[in-house]
């Protein structure tokens, strides 16, 4: 049991080297039941320390104990707030502007820390944030496999198709795209590894840090990390030569037309976008001009009906149907 | 009266030497703000134009200055890697203190200093190169007026010592 809690503790290694030392002994004695499946770790000013597992949110006693009370819990206080900051920054500040800008940090390992606080605005634009006193962190998970339900819809004789994955958020979207980015890239029995270029711009699928991948994404991926789709997508093609291209929550208008780029260079795509289901996508002007377009040849849905990640629907743009006969997961 | 010939003898040469030490503390004062500038352009330059981590920054300047500040800048740099201390401006702080008496700069450096450091990292780069300039300004400053005293008092001490000393070695004579 003590092992298993290590192991767990180690996995996140990364985020209690960017907490305090009060905060990290509160975390390292949460009871394993909830720290095995941990999703998020929500720190806000002046409220109590909760943690997410499993889809439920725990408040947490100083000594690690979850209760129901948030009176009971341990208050996070400014000089808290202030010290993780000064953590996640590595003392540097300077350095990640441009993150705080989008309202994130990137720890090391690929975890994502997502800020909320003050917005300065100069020029109509969001120049930094100030006073940040709520922090999101929120553990990533690798699972080596997860796409292998996935990808026989989505490779034809040893050809990716062009692939768009809807799905609602929180549903293992970009575990999923990570895995089948990194199994497209080494290959495996009866289909030969590819090149594949990632534009991640929010840094999700690889978790650079420094712009090394914290996250396998296999032998043959190039990653242009923080970098923006369209501008992304085009040096990818120019300069690096992939098969396949994959980016993470496609959404504006020069997105679609860097796809449309894509696919005249002959490259194949995979992306994901935020949608409960077709018809949902089929409402929202983007999505939809790029589905009236025919440009991709597969459309996966994710849902929970049995459970996180479960694969609700594949599409088949040619024939215009499910072809997947029941959910699996 | 050999005695009196070598303790006098050994008076001058003793006077003589404090005044040296005296006159080389302007001196080494002024070497040193000199050095601070050169140190603070390459840290800005590490910080501003190549964005690297505080502690990275630091080390990189501490391989580029000489004696106590090379220790001093390794030091902060690794203490703020351990992450052991709650900011850099309380690291910076405590480390100046540590080392200030192996320093040669005088007070008025070391205020310049410690102001500086209370706000290294801890805005974006476009306030921290502002910080850069206000140090590198108020250095200027101080170094001009550290070359004044230098020229004023540098001969003087020279010579006070060893006339300190001959006029000991008369009177006990």
């Amino acid at each position: 049991m003590e092992q298993k809690v290590t192991k767990a503790l180690d996995k996140i290694q990364p985020v209690l080297d960017a907490l305090p030392d009060n905060l990290r002994k509160i975390i390292c004695t949460i009871p394993f039941t909830i720290l095995k499946d941990l999703e998020e770790i929500r720190i806000r000013q002046n409220r109590p320390l909760m943690v997410y597992s499993r889809g439920k949110d725990y408040f947490i006693r100083e000594n690690g104990e979850p209760t129901l009370n948030p009176l009971e819990a341990y208050c996070i206080s400014s000089r808290d707030t202030q010290r993780i900051l000064q953590l996640m920054a590595d003392f540097s500040l300077y350095a990640i502007e441009e993150e705080i800008r989008n309202g994130y940090i990137t720890l090391k390992g690929g975890y994502r820390v997502g800020l909320a606080g003050k917005g300065v605005i100069e020029g109509g634009k969001l120049r930094t944030l100030k006073y940040i006193n709520s922090f999101n962190i929120r553990i990533t998970r690798e699972i080596p496999g997860v796409a292998d339900k996935v990808l026989p819809f989505i490779i034809k004789e040893g050809n990716v198709l062009h692939t768009l994955i809807l799905s609602p958020p929180q549903m293992g979207k970009t575990t999923l795209i990570r895995d089948i980015i990194r199994q497209i890239s080494d290959g495996f029995p009866g289909f030969d590894g590819k090149k594949v270029g990632v534009v991640d711009e929010r840094s999700e699928i690889s978790g650079c840090y420094q712009g090394i991948p914290q996250n396998d994404v296999g032998i043959r991926t190039d990653i242009l990390d923080a970098c923006p789709k369209a501008i992304g997508i085009t040096m990818l093609i120019r300069s690096m030569s992939p098969q396949v291209i994959a980016t993470d929550e496609i959404g504006r208008e020069e997105d679609v037309s860097a796809i449309e780029d894509a696919l005249n260079a002959g490259i194949k795509i995979i992306t994901t976008a935020h949608s409960n289901d077709l018809q949902d996508a089929m409402r929202r002007p983007i999505l939809s001009s790029v589905l009236d377009k025919n440009i991709f040849e597969r459309i996966l849905v994710l849902g929970n009906s049995l459970g996180t990640g479960t694969l609700e629907e594949v599409y088949d743009c040619k024939l215009k149907r499910n072809i997947l006969s029941k959910p699996i997961r | 009266m050999i005695l009196k010939i070598l303790s006098s003898v050994v008076i001058v040469i003793c006077c003589g030497l404090i005044g040296l030490y005296k006159a080389n503390r302007y001196i080494q004062r002024v070497k040193e703000i000199r050095m601070l500038k050169t140190a603070l352009i390459q840290l800005e330059t590490e910080i501003i134009y190549f964005s690297n981590f505080m502690s990275d920054a630091l080390s990189a300047v501490a391989k580029s200055v000489q004696g106590p500040w090379r220790d001093f800048f390794y030091k902060v740099a690794r203490v703020l890697a351990d992450r052991t201390e709650y900011s850099v401006a309380e690291c910076w702080r405590k480390n100046l203190d540590y080392y200030k008496k192996q320093f040669f700069i005088g007070e008025p450096e070391y205020e310049i200093l410690v102001r500086f450091g209370s706000n290294l990292g801890t805005s974006d780069s476009e306030s921290q190169k502002k910080y850069f300039e206000l140090a590198q300004q108020q250095l200027l400053v101080e170094e001009r007026k550290a070359e004044e005293l230098c020229s004023k008092y540098v001969q003087m001490y020279r010579s006070l010592g060893i006339l300190c000393g001959l006029a000991i070695a008369i009177i006990l004579f």
